[in-house]
């Protein structure tokens, strides 16, 4: 009992309340952060792309140059996140590539899935085709599952790069996805791996 | 600001200017407390509100939810000031609130950032938040926040590059460079936080010192007023003695005794009143700063004669040993001040004489060194009723004494020790004392004595001569012999005469040096040489001290006793160098002029005159007034006082400086022998005014003439 009352001629520091509290604090902090931190590091589902582009799809590529397809939650966070990094690619690739986004529009939805910001912000991109994917069953047909994946296809068709080009959910910056992106469009370099994709699901 | 402090080295004003400077910072610490109070709970509305701008939903397919940035922002945020904002409570302005609330505020920093997605603008809060934690003026609640920014980075670094420096393939040092980013910041706002610590402390300084000053107004004040009351009370009792006593004789007939009983006591009030009004200018004078201190050539031998001839007679009165003796060789001469050493030193021995029933009173005078200098030290010891510490603690207090009952026993102001510490301090010295009660005390006044370079050491006092049996005994002794008196002034001329004569001692005037001179040598031709001369030092014809010197060259060896109205520094020396072997003031003090002719001539039987104990004005005006012969002397004088208004108007007129210069002589050295000290006071003033070469001398004159016209028409009056 006599441990519990707080001696009040100690300096306040010095109680065991306090240092009680102090550590409660720390570790109610870290836990907090860490488990922000592991949210926005906890990539989507990548998707499972086709290999070898074969043409029959609503995204049409006949200028010879590789295809970049982004898919595109309108009003997920992340894909302004997305659609930041594909324009510093897009600075560094500029016209070596086609770029189609694939805008998923779900089925019953209001007319604010096609007028979003980031939308807006893809449509004045320069080269950049959009399309809003109604019901999303091209997305499903490219094996897309996560808003912010990349898919980049080489003039022959063949898969160069899987995965997104942030590097954790929401986050802007230089990222390795975006670094490999810009590398196979510029020197075919294929990675070895796909990369995390970080954004909301489709 | 750095030489500021440095100038200043008073402790008691540091010690004074820290609590008000503890006081600052506290006051500081504990506003920028409530100040982070509100910062911090506003900052997690606002990283709640950018959440839900930033990223209100996450999405699957169609299905959108709240955003986990929303949640993170709404627990983190507040888990980031929950603690701060207790502690701020809890332990407002104390260091570990102040360093939780760095902590807090780079946390969300951190935050903030997170919930923007990373954007590099958002990285300002963290330059912002050591700029809002600046306002602590606390260098070291930077260093907390500049530390978690460095860790933060580091760590990040380590396990999480691109969330901190965008890409994955960062340096392992990147994170230094961030932190160096922050240092720099840092740098600049410890520099202000230091500058800011000093001025809180120079405020602090100053207002410790206007605290200082103002206590200091407040206990002058207070000193002032007690002056006032002590002031009141010491003088209504003695001015209530004399109206008194005064009434009693205007009023009550009674005896002869009864007469001469009020008169005593009239005079000795008067007396007393007169003392404390002397003290009192001294110390309005110490107290004004006006204490005019020489640093003349003297003799420390010459004052210490000087004393015991003054104090001696009451030393004996008071059946006391009094001595004066050097410890160790004492320079010849000093630089000094001997008016004011010769006053500190009567202060003491008349102090020493007064608190001393039985025993001796001894002046010790000896050389000691300090911090390689020499100090001249007189040492005043008796064997008195002592005192005790305490007493000691308040006895250079103003209208003090050790016991404020002894005022009463004992009589005297209370203001001459503190007059004499000032005089002391004033020659570069210091008084102190130690006593021992029912034992005795001992008073020792150290002095710079100056440059002592190439002054030779005496062994004895200049004139050294011990009393340890009082040798002379006024009340039972006359003095025998023949004295030639030089004096060229009739008045002085009937008054010396008379006094010589009621002491025993047979008196041939003559009125100047030269005839002084001639009868001298030719009486040592003689069977019957005079025994002694007494010689004015200014007189027509020839002065003093050019028949002294011509004499001493006619090697007449006989004691020459100097008699001047010039009491001037170096005026004493001046005549010891013309041959006199002593020295007597005018106006002519019975008391004093008995002692110094005691030290050349026999004494004989029944004196009347030692037994007088007045002030010196007072005691030739009671002496003349006890004589019929000096009282019809003393009627004439006053009916030529108006004549000589006149002469000194038409002189002054005239510009005739040497007939003003005779005529003010003529006054300074007789009035107060005949009661009119105020008189003598003009007329010396007049004198020095026409010696110093003063251009104009009408308004002293004036006031001089209108005395005498005063004094005669109040007699005629009569």
């Amino acid at each position: 009992m006599k441990d519990v009352v707080m001696n009040l001629n100690q300096p306040i520091f010095a109680r065991w309340q306090t240092k009680t509290a102090f550590a409660v604090w720390m570790a109610a902090l870290v836990i907090g952060y860490l488990t922000l931190t592991g949210f926005s590091s906890t990539p989507g589902q990548s998707a499972e792309a086709i290999q070898q582009w074969a043409g029959s799809s609503v995204i049409e590529s006949s200028s010879g140059k590789p295809l970049l397809i982004v898919a595109i939650h309108p009003k997920c966070m992340c894909s302004a996140a997305t659609v930041t990094e594909l324009e510093q690619v897009l600075l560094r690739c500029n016209g070596r590539v086609d770029v189609h986004a694939l805008v998923l529009v779900p089925q019953a939805s209001d007319e604010s899935f096609k007028d979003s910001a980031v939308i807006s912000r893809l449509q004045k991109l320069p080269s950049v085709d959009v399309h809003f994917d109604i019901g999303g069953n091209e997305l499903r047909r490219l094996g897309l599952h996560t808003s912010g994946n990349v898919l980049l296809y080489s003039s022959t068709g063949r898969l160069l790069y899987n995965g997104g080009i942030t590097y954790a959910r929401g986050h802007e910056g230089d990222n390795l996805g975006e670094s490999q992106v810009e590398d196979a469009i510029l020197k075919g370099q294929t990675p070895q791996t796909d990369r995390p994709v970080f954004g909301c699901k489709l | 600001m750095t030489r500021y402090f440095s100038t200043i080295n008073d402790r008691s004003l540091a010690a004074a200017a820290e609590p008000l400077l503890a006081d600052h910072r506290d006051e500081i610490y504990r506003r920028t407390d409530r100040l982070f109070a509100g910062l911090l709970v506003a900052q997690w509305i606002f990283a709640v509100a950018l959440a839900l701008i930033v990223s209100p939903r996450a999405w699957d397919g169609a299905n959108g939810k709240v955003h986990p940035h929303v949640w993170g922002a709404l627990y983190l945020g507040a888990a980031a000031i929950v603690f701060p904002l207790a502690m701020i409570k809890l332990a407002p302005g104390q260091s570990i609130t102040r360093h939780v609330v760095a902590a807090a505020q780079v946390l969300l920093s951190s935050l903030l950032i997170h919930v923007t997605g990373g954007r590099i603008e958002t990285h300002f809060h963290v330059f912002g938040s050591l700029a809002f934690l600046a306002f602590y003026r606390d260098w070291r609640v930077l260093i907390t926040a500049s530390a978690i920014v460095a860790a933060d980075h580091f760590f990040r670094g380590v396990f999480w590059p691109q969330s901190v420096f965008g890409v994955a393939t960062a340096s392992p040092y990147r994170w230094m460079e961030h932190a160096g980013w922050v240092v720099f910041e840092d740098v600049f706002l410890i520099l202000s936080c230091y500058r800011s610590q000093q001025e809180m402390k120079s405020i602090a300084w100053h207002e410790a010192g206007l605290r200082a000053a103002h206590l200091r107004t407040e206990a002058a004040n207070q000193t002032k007023s007690q002056f006032l009351a002590n002031m009141s009370h010491e003088i209504r009792s003695p001015m209530t003695a004399i109206l008194g006593h005064a009434d009693m004789l205007l009023h009550v007939e009674g005896s002869e005794n009864d007469v001469l009983a009020c008169v005593q006591t009239i005079r000795r009030n008067g007396d007393h009143l007169l003392s404390l009004i002397n003290d009192i200018l001294d110390l309005s004078k110490i107290e004004a700063g006006k204490i005019l201190v020489e640093r003349i050539e003297c003799s420390p031998g010459a004052i210490l004669c000087d004393v015991e001839s003054l104090m001696r007679v009451r030393a004996i009165e008071g059946g006391l040993n009094f001595s004066v003796e050097f410890a160790t060789p004492v320079p010849a001469t000093i630089q000094s001040d001997p008016t004011r050493i010769k006053q500190i030193l009567i202060n003491l021995v008349g102090n020493a004489i007064k608190f001393t029933r039985k025993g001796s009173v001894k002046v010790v005078c000896r050389m000691e060194e300090s911090a390689g200098k020499p100090v001249l030290v007189f040492e005043v010891l008796d064997t008195g009723i002592g005192m005790s510490p305490e007493d000691m603690s308040r006895l250079f207090q103003p209208f003090t004494q050790a016991d404020g009952s002894m005022t009463r026993r004992f009589g005297g102001t209370g203001l001459g020790l503190t007059i004499s510490r000032s005089f002391a301090e004033e020659l570069g010295g210091t008084i102190d004392v130690e006593s021992v009660a029912g034992i005795g005390s001992k008073f020792i006044v150290r002095l710079d004595p100056g440059s002592l370079e190439g002054v030779p050491m005496l062994n004895s006092p200049l004139a050294p001569h011990e009393i340890d049996e009082p040798s002379v005994k006024p009340s039972s002794n006359k003095l025998c012999g023949r004295v030639l008196v030089a004096e060229d002034g009739e008045d002085n001329q009937m008054v010396l005469k008379f006094y010589l004569r009621d002491i025993g001692v047979h008196a041939t005037i003559v009125p100047n040096g030269k005839l002084a001179y001639e009868k001298a040598l030719a009486a040592e031709k003689t069977d019957s040489p005079f025994d002694l001369i007494l010689m004015d030092m200014q007189m027509p014809v020839m002065d003093g001290y050019t028949a002294t010197t011509m004499l001493r060259r006619a090697s007449y060896p006989r004691p020459i006793v100097a008699l001047t109205a010039h009491a001037m520094q170096g005026d004493r020396e001046k005549c010891l160098a013309a041959g006199c072997d002593g020295y007597a003031t005018k106006p002519i003090v019975p008391n004093l002029l008995f002692a110094e002719l005691s030290r050349h001539l026999q004494t004989c039987d029944l004196p009347k005159l030692a037994e007088r104990k007045l002030e010196p004005a007072r005691e030739s005006a009671q002496w003349v007034m006890d004589s019929p012969e000096m009282q019809e002397y003393l009627v004439k004088f006053v009916a030529s006082l108006s004549e000589r208004a006149t002469e000194l108007e038409q002189a002054v007129t005239d510009g005739n400086r040497d007939a003003v210069k005779f005529i003010s002589h003529k006054l300074a050295g007789v009035a107060t022998t005949f009661g009119y000290p105020e008189i003598s006071r003009s007329a010396a003033e007049l004198e020095t005014l026409v010696v110093k070469g003063a251009t104009s001398l009408q308004q002293q004159a004036d006031e001089l003439a209108e005395l005498c016209r005063s004094v005669s028409e109040n007699a005629v009056a009569r």
